[in-house]
């Protein structure tokens, strides 16, 4: 009877999932995109308890499946956060990105976490990659968490490689610093003769970040606003309601008018007026005013 | 010839061709049937290198996301309850 016991738990056991294959899983779900509740609860719980066995790895790999799939779980963010400040020297940059960009999406401001990976980051601050160098800086904004050490490491690799990033990453990266209002000349100027060289690759979304946070930053840069005037011009079909908002605020807030611009806006937000948040009209209000 | 393999036969191809970056289709789906086939029979680290093959391949077959998802539920709650 024992050896049948033994085996019988020997199969359970083989049957079971290691923490490598729940976040290996959990990231294969996120990365196609589908989501199944039931699974992602079974994840979440078994996770939970077993959280001492999951690598440094597993914690970053879990995380970012979650936020990836846009599911709020802050209970397990929040356990993954405790158990990640443990393991932190176990992680490498990819690891430490990923958690900063999952807490960021998941809203949970943990300090002592967000320190440690800012500290841990700096000594291998040269093996970001644009995306991991636009993510990071967007998170650390987004929840408001200022280490500057950090931000001066990011904008000097930023500055490295900014040949290499992707418009979005460019304007993410402006609007990150701008966000807690980062006085870095060499950053925007450069960052400015980029949009300038690259404006045709600018997306809406990209000319409205980059034109709102030049202002936030009280930045008066005329070739800059001309271009992405210009850029706004021909694409001004594709704004939406918030970027319309964000750009008329941006040239208000900066004293520029150009009446060409104004006047596609303004014919444009007609249309798009139903989606406008109180916000963007508010912003687009008090533009219009002010010019 | 697919029908004899095994759970980890079958894990063992799609991981290879994940491995090497080759979306071979046809073999995907004739992998993925059989694999429905045998689910029951399927450990954590079949379900979870599977799955892992055809997320990095982005080849998506929902019979067999829902089947992985529903058995590994199992797995998940029967060790942990």
């Amino acid at each position: 009877m024992e050896a049948i016991a033994e085996a019988s738990i020997q199969h359970s056991r083989s049957l079971n999932f290691t923490a490598q294959q729940i976040a290996n899983t959990a990231w294969s779900f996120s990365t196609i995109s589908v989501l199944h509740f039931p699974l992602v609860a079974a994840i979440s719980q078994a996770s939970h308890r077993m959280l001492g066995t999951f690598s440094a790895q597993d914690l970053a790999t879990t995380a970012w499946s979650y936020s990836k799939l846009v599911l709020k779980d802050v209970p397990l963010m929040t356990s993954i956060a405790a158990e990640s400040l443990r393991k932190i020297d176990d992680f490498v940059p990819q690891n430490l990105t990923n958690s900063a960009w999952a807490l960021a999406k998941q809203q949970v401001c943990d300090v002592p976490l967000l320190q440690s990976i800012a500290s841990a980051s700096i000594p291998s601050i040269s093996d970001l990659c644009s995306q991991d160098i636009g993510n990071t800086a967007w998170a650390f904004s987004t929840l408001g968490f200022f280490h500057l050490p950090f931000m001066s490491s990011i904008s000097a690799q930023a500055l490295r490689i900014l040949s290499a990033f992707s418009f979005q990453e460019i304007s993410n990266t402006a609007w990150a610093f701008a966000k807690i209002i980062f006085e870095d000349s060499p950053l925007f100027n450069s960052i400015s003769a980029a949009s300038i060289a690259r404006c045709r690759e600018c997306a809406p979304q990209d000319i409205a970040n980059i034109a709102w946070s030049f202002a936030k930053m009280a930045l008066l840069d005329h070739p800059l606003l001309d271009a992405l005037s210009e850029r706004a011009l021909a694409r001004s079909d594709a704004f939406n309601s918030q970027d319309m908002g964000n750009t008329v605020w941006a040239f208000a807030s900066l004293v520029v008018r150009h009446d060409p611009l104004l006047h596609a806006i303004a014919s444009a937000s007609i249309g798009e007026i139903y989606c406008a948040t109180a916000q963007d009209l508010g912003n687009s209000a008090w533009a219009y005013a002010a010019l | 010839m697919l029908a004899s393999l095994l759970p980890q036969n079958l894990t063992n191809i799609v991981w290879a061709l994940a491995s090497l970056g080759v979306p071979d289709r046809p073999l995907m789906y004739a992998i993925s049937s059989e694999f429905l086939r045998k689910i029951t029979e399927c450990n954590g680290q079949n379900l979870a290198n599977t799955v892992w093959a055809f997320a990095t391949l982005g080849v998506l077959h929902h019979p067999l996301l829902n089947a992985i998802s529903a058995q590994a539920i199992k797995s998940i709650i029967s060790f942990h309850s």
